[in-house]
């Protein structure tokens, strides 16, 4: 339905290709400077790194297609009362709120990003075996439910306060540590952003399965932190509805 | 058991009160005063199936917010509510198949998109068979009249059409339940009509239980023979909507046609003089002395017609709100 509303208006869908593939070129330049200097970043070469960054690449153009907008309009359908017309439908509400309004204008991104991983990849000349391709699937989807999780808590909070407009640009702003490898954190930085808000690990622990990085034991917490998180934003979720109070007619 | 059942159902809000200006804005922010707001307050009815019931209240009496409860949108702050034997606020999606809520004031319909693409969302939710749904929705545009403008984005259509295409959209899954909130709400009176008989025939031809909620007596007189009243969150009335006459009206109107002219004096000795335009004039008197009146005037003035009738319903319920009776 959106790709049709899209289409509707095609001059703003080119419009926003072209923003998306200038914002993203200027993206990997700059990374290239600030690890071409040395040829290294925490360990991390500049090929590995900027396998990562496809990967951050693919994982902002999905999170912006899906996650954003949707998120926005969860906030402003609480406020508003608008939101009455999804909790009457025999459909999990969760899931009408989190895939309502997907924007495709970040295409042009995510072909990019994937066309920058193959190359950085080919670059890179290490072996990836079926196994490690796997667990990288596995981390990557793991990182898209962590963010939504998170990210839909935060949404969530609005049935608490009467309005909070920032609330939505808390998680867009936090992403932006993820496009850096996760050894660049270290002391009360990696606690926080590896270990109580994993947003760090959401393109390192992919990454790590693609550059023969992989370190078990992150995986496995990152995949129990990340099911626990989804399990409470559903909780919390249902917990707060009871808090909506809709809007006059 | 009743299809619709309610028992002392209450729903309380906390509100906030700013004070005015900039100072209270300022004050505001680290010291606000609540206010409980009892927006439903120990209200119990029962609705049979087939019955369309009109819910008639000033703006504000928790009208809405009964049927929101009901519709499993908010959680109740106290009491009971069986709505075809489920707890709406467990929003079963077996329930949720089996009624509709229509809200005059806000649309489901895609903004952007023809009105179709709506209805084909909506087959998808409510996963009604193909067959069935072509029977329904090509039954629905014809009663509707709205063939021409399915295929027009929602947005360019008309008040009155984009409503039509909402109530479609709403019973394209045949409800047994309706709740109708405002649905006439800024329509011009010939597409007011229009969606009264659709409401009737739709209740006589599927046997639907409707609630409905409008400003406009109008809908309420045609199509419910019973109402509720509420006000400031409290059924003041239930019951057949004649009985509000009976029970509320305090006075009849006579009016009488004069073959002579008379002082006014002399007609305000007979009761409160409402107009008197010569010859004719209006008085307002006792329900219970009306006949007796009429009578005396006929014996003491020149009358050359007389008649004595019901006040109009609004009348009558406008004064129920303003003295704030209330029955059980």
């Amino acid at each position: 339905m959106n790709l049709m509303v899209m289409l509707e208006y095609r001059a703003d869908f080119l419009f926003w290709g072209f923003v998306s593939v200038m914002w993203t070129a200027f993206n990997f330049f700059f990374t290239g400077i600030i690890v071409g200097s040395s040829g290294f970043l925490a360990g991390w070469n500049t090929d590995e790194v900027f396998v990562l960054l496809s990967i951050f690449t693919i994982y902002d153009a999905f999170t912006w297609s899906f996650f954003y907008f949707n998120m926005q309009r969860y906030m402003n359908k609480v406020f508003t009362g608008e939101l009455d017309m999804f909790l009457v439908k025999p459909v999990d509400p969760q899931f009408m709120l989190s895939v309502e309004h997907n924007s495709y204008n970040n295409l042009f991104r995510l072909f990019i990003g994937i066309g920058m991983l193959i190359i950085s990849l080919i670059h890179l000349n290490k072996p990836i075996t079926l196994f490690s391709f796997l667990i990288f699937v596995i981390m990557f989807v793991l990182g898209f439910i962590l963010t939504y999780s998170v990210w839909f808590m935060f949404a969530t909070i609005s049935f608490w306060v009467d309005r909070l407009d920032n609330l939505n640009d808390v998680m867009p702003s936090l992403r932006r540590l993820s496009q850096l490898p996760r050894s660049v954190y270290s002391g009360v930085s990696s606690f926080l952003f590896c270990m109580v808000l994993p947003v760090v690990l959401v393109t390192s622990i992919p990454a790590e399965a693609l550059v023969h990085k992989i370190s078990p034991l992150w995986n496995l917490y990152y995949t129990v932190f990340t099911l626990v998180i989804f399990w409470v934003s559903r909780r919390f979720f249902y917990y707060s509805i009871k808090k909506y109070s809709s809007a006059g007619s | 058991m009743s299809l619709i059942s309610v028992k002392n159902l209450k729903k309380y809000y906390k509100v906030y009160k700013k004070e005015p200006g900039l100072w209270g804005s300022i004050k505001s922010l680290w010291h606000r005063e609540y206010e409980e707001v009892k927006a439903v307050d120990d209200v119990s009815f029962e609705i049979e199936q087939g019955e369309i019931v009109g819910f008639i209240g000033q703006n504000g009496a928790g009208k809405t917010t009964t049927l929101k409860v009901l519709s499993g949108l908010l959680f109740p702050t106290g009491g009971s509510v069986s709505v075809l034997g489920f707890n709406p606020w467990e929003r079963k999606p077996e329930f949720q198949k089996q009624f509709a809520l229509v809200m005059g004031q806000k649309n489901q319909l895609w903004w952007d998109l023809p009105a179709m693409e709506s209805f084909l969302l909506n087959k998808a939710i409510y996963e009604v068979p193909d067959a069935q749904f072509k029977k329904t929705l090509d039954k629905l545009v014809t009663l509707l009249d709205v063939k021409d403008v399915l295929n027009i984005q929602v947005r360019k259509l008309s008040l009155g059409q984009r409503m039509k295409c909402e109530l479609i959209a709403a019973l394209l899954h045949s409800p047994k339940v309706l709740f109708l909130d405002e649905p006439t709400i800024g329509l011009d009176v010939v597409m007011q009509k229009v969606l009264r008989d659709f409401i009737r025939d739709y209740n006589k031809e599927f046997g639907a239980t409707i609630i409905l909620t409008s400003h406009y007596m109008d809908d309420v007189k045609e199509l419910c023979k019973r109402a509720i009243i509420i006000d400031h969150g409290h059924k003041i009335f239930d019951g057949k909507l004649q009985d509000i006459i009976d029970t509320y009206a305090r006075n009849k109107i006579i009016s009488v046609v004069l073959s002579e002219k008379v002082s006014r004096e002399k007609l305000e000795k007979f009761g409160e003089l409402k107009s008197y335009e010569d010859p004719q004039a209006t008085l307002l008197v006792p329900r219970k002395k009306a006949a007796e009146v009429a009578g005396r005037m006929i014996a003491e003035l020149p009358v050359e017609d007389v008649n004595i009738e019901e006040p109009p319903i609004e009348a009558i319920i406008r004064e129920v709100f303003q003295t704030g009776k209330t029955t059980g």
